[in-house]
């Protein structure tokens, strides 16, 4: 499966220039805060629209083909129930990522001018549950039997 | 044999024989109940044992050419005069008429993304959802999000003569299978989902009764497709050899001997008016 491929070699070149971007910033470290290892600077975790999300994304190299049928996608959490993401292959070698809330519209994530896909996907959940919250059912992962 | 019709053309009698229909099918407890049918479809979104039936694959027609039939059956073991009818939504696009009267669908959410307020399946007491990926119990819709998809983006899909492409899935460029289930432009089937929200946008999308009647449409959309093309087998890829792809002739879960040969040509069990 050549789009997974190059979406991870993509990732491999975005994480070499978020790690550049760091070590260049150790001598400016007094107004750069440094990242937690192992942290990626998407990740978020604040309230909107009165409840709180969180976003946790997965490093390069682990996000797998849906064609092999696994893929071990970002994780997001509403009010601290889990949201299950999907990754779905697009035409050009692009990868969306769908939810159990959003399953028909995907968000792209993983190329620099998407760096806040996962953020919009997990509001636009949000704006979908309004007053309601999500269910055990959102976080069980979409692939089955793999 | 059965004759789907457009929604609009239904009579009062026979909309009112179709909610009845699906009501009962709710309320039943045992078997391949409406909540079965709901459940199946979450099952099956993405890949089981590693092999994609029911979605961003080639077998996405067949397997919901299948799950209709079974639901059309399922419904006329309750009336055996009910059809499940399509709602062309080239034609039909507004929230408040076809399909979505107070004596059919009912119309949007309250609110704009909240529970809906009028017709048949309006409230919990009425239509109560058990399986969801969110806690309302009540159906939701927030329709107008996005455009629905025109005749002519229709007429451009449907001129497309091969039927699928590889790799097989949702990032096949070429082929007639993506640009009708949605993950390439111009994207039909997932547009309509979106249109609709709520409970339509979830995975749990079966909740909304007009799902029922938005795949019929993809299923109608498909037979005028075949209809130009070839309802042969010939006009089904890939033939074989493809993992984790349905070929022709293999198995498609949960439809136990169903193929997708076996469901190409559908004009012996049903037509479209």
């Amino acid at each position: 499966m050549t789009p997974s491929t190059s979406v991870n070699r993509r990732d491999m070149l975005r994480y070499g220039a978020a790690t550049a971007a760091v070590v260049s910033g150790v001598a400016g470290a007094q107004i750069l805060a440094t990242p937690a290892a192992g942290k990626d600077p998407r990740d978020f975790d604040f309230e909107y629209r009165g409840k709180q999300i969180r976003g946790v994304h997965v490093g390069a190299g682990e996000i797998r083909s849906l064609a092999r049928g696994r893929s071990r996608a970002h994780e997001v959490w509403i009010n601290d129930r889990k949201l299950a993401v999907m990754a779905v292959d697009l035409p050009g070698a692009k990868v969306g990522f769908i939810s159990a809330i959003n399953h028909y519209q995907p968000v792209l994530i993983d190329t620099d001018r998407n760096r806040g896909g996962l953020l919009e996907l997990t509001k636009r959940a949000v704006d979908v549950l309004g007053d309601t919250e999500l269910t055990a059912l959102a976080g069980v992962g979409h692939e089955h039997g793999s | 044999m059965g004759v789907r019709k457009n929604a609009r053309d239904l009579t009062t009698a026979e909309r009112a024989a179709f909610v009845a229909a699906v009501k009962r099918l709710k309320a039943q407890t045992t078997g391949r109940n409406y909540d079965w049918f709901v459940t199946t479809h979450i099952n099956y979104f993405a890949a089981v044992g590693g092999i994609r039936y029911a979605h961003q694959s080639p077998s996405f027609l067949p397997w919901h050419r299948q799950y209709l039939i079974e639901f059309e059956k399922a419904l006329q073991a309750i009336d055996p005069a009910v059809n499940v009818p399509y709602w062309d939504w080239t034609t039909d696009r507004t929230t408040s008429e076809v399909p979505f009267t107070a004596d059919f669908m009912g119309g949007n959410g309250s609110g704009g993304n909240g529970p809906v307020t009028t017709g048949p399946f309006a409230g919990a007491a009425n239509w109560r959802i058990t399986v969801s990926s969110s806690s309302s119990t009540s159906l939701r819709r927030a329709m107008g999000n996005t455009t629905l998809p025109t005749s002519a983006q229709v007429d451009s899909v449907l001129n497309v003569a091969a039927y699928d492409a590889a790799p097989w899935n949702s990032s096949a460029g070429g082929g007639m299978r993506n640009r009708l289930e949605g993950w390439q432009t111009p994207n039909l089937h997932n547009t309509v989902h979106v249109w609709v929200g709520g409970h339509m946008g979830q995975q749990d999308s079966p909740n909304d009764p007009v799902f029922w009647l938005h795949h019929c449409n993809i299923d109608r959309l498909w037979s005028r497709w075949q209809n130009r093309w070839g309802f042969d087998n010939g006009h089904y890829v890939p033939a074989a050899n493809t993992s984790g792809v349905i070929d022709l002739n293999e198995t498609m879960q949960p439809w136990a001997g169903i193929t997708p040969a076996t469901v190409l040509d559908h004009r012996s069990a049903y037509t479209y008016a």
